[in-house]
């Protein structure tokens, strides 16, 4: 499972890359999510 | 250069330094390029801690402004998803509001977002495995104020940091769903201490991913 930050989620401002407005970071959704592999 | 919209021309022989038959069609004109605010989002972090299902989990953001001009406000949303790319599927979990940036100029500051309840469609799972652990009376300690609690079984007014880690082959389980299932787990202490060495996990069955008084009896008890 992924974490996606977005920025200008309302397209509020006009930009001169419109398209590079995603990043992400993993997180893990469980029972106990702090969970490693087994 | 000042915010706005421009065409880029290449123009051939710029410094005519060659004497050619036709001097004029000499240029070409891209399409409109336009300099003003990018709004990027640097790589979002979260907190360490508890982030089971329905839990709070805090992410922290870099909403910068890598454009040539200034933005105006804005808002940056958090979303969880099954891949790397946002599509309308993935699920809204918080956001925050960010004010004018200027050129290259940053907004910090953290924000909070909630992981989306076991009835938001992502966690289907008909059946599924939780372990609770209980620890020795000599193992445990007072709950820290605002420490989760980590070891979700604990049902006392004491209970110690050992995270449970169990995540069951779910092929095996629904391969074998009368019968004896092998499970194994890792336990974790996140608290900086070593935990004791004689603690007690449990793993039961049940139909949720949170645990709770299991409908069945244990189905195996304990190492």
């Amino acid at each position: 499972m992924f974490i996606l930050a977005k920025a200008d989620v309302n397209n509020e401002v006009v930009e001169s890359v419109e398209s590079n407005n995603v990043n992400f970071a993993p997180i893990k959704i469980g029972p106990d999510s702090d969970a490693r592999p087994l | 250069m000042a915010v706005g919209t421009y065409c880029i021309i290449a123009k051939a022989d710029a410094q005519q330094t060659r004497s050619r038959r036709r001097q004029k069609p000499t240029t070409r004109v891209s399409g409109a390029v336009r300099i003003g605010p990018d709004l990027t989002v640097l790589e979002p972090d979260r907190s360490l801690g508890c982030r089971a299902m329905a839990t709070t989990v805090n992410v922290s953001d870099v909403t910068t402004n890598a454009g040539g001009g200034d933005s105006g406000p804005s808002r940056t949303a958090f979303y969880l998803s099954t891949n790397l790319a946002y599509d309308a599927a993935d699920k809204p979990i918080g956001g925050r509001d960010i004010g004018p940036l200027g050129v290259n100029r940053p907004q910090l500051p953290r924000a909070s977002a909630t992981t989306a309840g076991r009835d938001s469609g992502w966690d289907d799972r008909a059946d599924c495995i939780t372990s609770s652990c209980a620890a020795d009376d000599a193992t445990a300690r007072d709950r820290e104020p605002g420490e989760p609690t980590t070891c979700a079984g604990a049902r006392r007014s004491r209970s110690v940091r050992i995270s449970v880690v169990l995540d069951p082959d779910r092929a095996v389980w629904r391969a074998a769903p009368v019968g004896i299932v092998t499970v194994s787990d890792t336990d974790e202490e996140p608290g900086g201490r070593q935990s004791a060495p004689r603690h007690h996990d449990r793993v039961s069955t049940c139909r949720r991913t949170a645990h709770s008084t299991p409908a069945t009896a244990w189905s195996a008890a304990g190492r």
